[in-house]
């Protein structure tokens, strides 16, 4: 009976076998980086906005607390984005003339909104509310980071299901005191875990487990 | 009255099942790759000028009325992001305490009709209400002459005072006109309001009273609390005579089955019943066969 295989079958059963492993895991790395590539998650990608808002400017430079134009984001799911309203009580005295606002005050006097790109977007079938991570000390540079040092705003944070489990899992590691919620510069403390554990029993935050079912935010 | 486009239902004649399957298929298939796009950006549209009593992502709460032959309920109305979603009794209303017909729960559903008129037509052609008012006014102007003897006004009943009065100052103008009221659905009712949680004997005659009717609701809760046993000494009784079965048919002692004309009938033989039924003794949870009010020859000519 003749050979089936020629000696050089060797080399092509080599080459083939490896070069299908290195097919699969090209693939998995490939998918993997554009998951986690900014031009999927839009991490630390500005957007375009109809103006370029500074939070750098009014929060870094001017103090302004968050909740003066999130008004809503102890009372709500939904932080609250400023009217034109809010913009003009301080833009029709200060810088009046500037170009760059001409929108907000055509907004403002046509009483037509303002269209803003919104950064930070959940997938619809995620329930998410503010007000319930603010009560119990969650702070806005948790999630949102050193807005007070962008010129323009970009996400900071994924927004995968994975982040939202770091933190549903151990919240210690991240909740701070409820005067601090609002406090741009917090930084956990050296002794975090232990402040945390402390902080977790004074919020009453639920460690049972409901907060990682399915349920908690898949409503 | 149809929720969704003419013709969604039907089956297009010119798509086989299996073209039909063909494409369902497709239809899978894309929507497991459609998981792999990422999100679209999104916009966030704040109000110019914000309305002080809204809380961005939070419900307002209206109170607000539906009719029922005219008759005003109270609802609550739950709206969000300015679209209203649902509707709900209101408790503080006396004809409403908390509670909803079908009919009003189903009018959120009139809010979204695309049928429901979104301009003034004139015949097929869009049109304004300036050139409605102009034709309106050249035909009352040839009414003039004859006092509105042409002038007929087709209405549901209505007891809105705004509406009575300018039908008035209508009617003064054009001694000759008519205005026609009449219900497509509902029996004409009188509005009395009987306190029927006080009521020991009830006896209606054609009357749907806990459910086709203005005071359905009121009715229904004062009916239900005349019916506690525990807490009253004794059950209310009801005895119906109906042309058709009917709700407060099914939930009476006994109902029987008349023709509407012969109503008169029936209440002349009532007067008797609810004689008799008065000397029974008081109706028990446990008392299982309600009495016979009406006998075998009685039923017979009705």
């Amino acid at each position: 009976m003749a050979q089936l295989f020629s000696p050089r079958a060797n080399i092509y059963s080599r080459v083939l076998i490896v070069g299908v492993l290195i097919l699969i895991g090209g693939a998995g790395w490939a998918t993997s980086a554009i998951f986690w590539s900014p031009s999927t998650t839009y991490v630390n990608v500005p957007l375009d906005q109809p103006v370029p808002f500074s939070h750098k400017h009014h929060v870094g430079d001017d103090g302004i607390d968050c909740r003066y134009c999130h008004t809503s984001v102890e009372k709500s799911r939904f932080a609250g984005m400023p009217t034109s309203e809010t913009c003009m009580s301080c833009h029709s005295q200060i810088f009046p003339d500037a170009p760059v606002l001409a929108p907000v005050r055509q907004s403002f006097a046509t009483n037509t909104p303002l269209k803003w790109n919104r950064v930070y977007d959940l997938p619809d079938y995620v329930w998410f509310d503010h007000s319930i991570h603010a009560a119990k000390g969650i702070g806005c540079s948790t999630c949102h980071g050193r807005v007070d040092q962008m010129p323009v705003t970009w996400r900071t944070t994924t927004l995968y299901m994975k982040w939202c489990l770091d933190c549903h899992r151990e919240p210690q590691k991240f909740v701070r005191p409820r005067d601090k919620v609002f406090d741009m510069a917090w930084e956990p403390p050296r002794d975090q875990h232990a402040q945390g554990a402390k902080l977790v029993a004074a919020h009453k935050i639920d460690i049972s487990g409901r907060l990682t079912n399915c349920g908690s935010c898949h409503q | 009255m149809n929720e969704f486009a003419s013709g969604a239902s039907e089956w297009p004649s010119d798509l086989s099942r299996r073209e039909f399957l063909r494409l369902s298929g497709a239809t899978v298939a894309l929507a497991g790759l459609g998981a792999c796009t990422k999100q679209p950006i999104e916009k966030i549209v704040p109000h110019a000028k914000q309305p002080p009593e809204m809380i961005p992502g939070k419900p307002l709460h209206f109170a607000s009325a539906t009719t029922f032959n005219g008759y005003a309920q109270g609802i609550l109305v739950t709206s969000r992001e300015g679209r209203p979603i649902k509707i709900e009794g209101n408790p503080d209303h006396p004809a409403s305490l908390g509670a909803t017909t079908i009919w009003a729960q189903a009018d959120l559903l009139d809010l979204y009709d695309p049928d429901r008129a979104k301009t003034v037509m004139h015949g097929d052609q869009p049109s304004t209400w300036n050139d409605f008012l102009r034709d309106v006014d050249l035909a009352l102007q040839a009414q003039q002459p004859t006092g509105g003897a042409g002038i007929r006004i087709l209405s549901e009943s209505f007891t809105s005072p705004t509406l009575q009065a300018q039908l008035q100052v209508l009617l003064q103008k054009f001694p000759r006109a008519r205005i026609d009221v009449w219900n497509p659905i509902a029996p004409d009712e009188s509005p009395l309001r009987y306190d029927l949680s006080k009521a020991r004997v009830i006896v209606a005659l054609d009357s749907d009273f806990l459910f086709m009717h203005p005071a359905a609701l009121r009715r229904a809760r004062d009916f239900a609390s005349s019916r506690r046993a525990n807490e009253n000494a004794a059950m209310s009784r009801l005895y119906v005579a109906e042309p058709t079965p009917t709700i407060t048919g099914s939930t009476s002692q006994r109902a029987i089955f008349a023709r509407s004309r012969r109503n008169s009938l029936v209440a002349s033989a009532s007067c008797r019943w609810v004689k008799e039924v008065s000397r029974l003794p008081p109706l028990t949870p446990g008392f299982a066969r309600p009495p016979r009010i009406c006998s075998r020859t009685e039923t017979r000519a009705l």
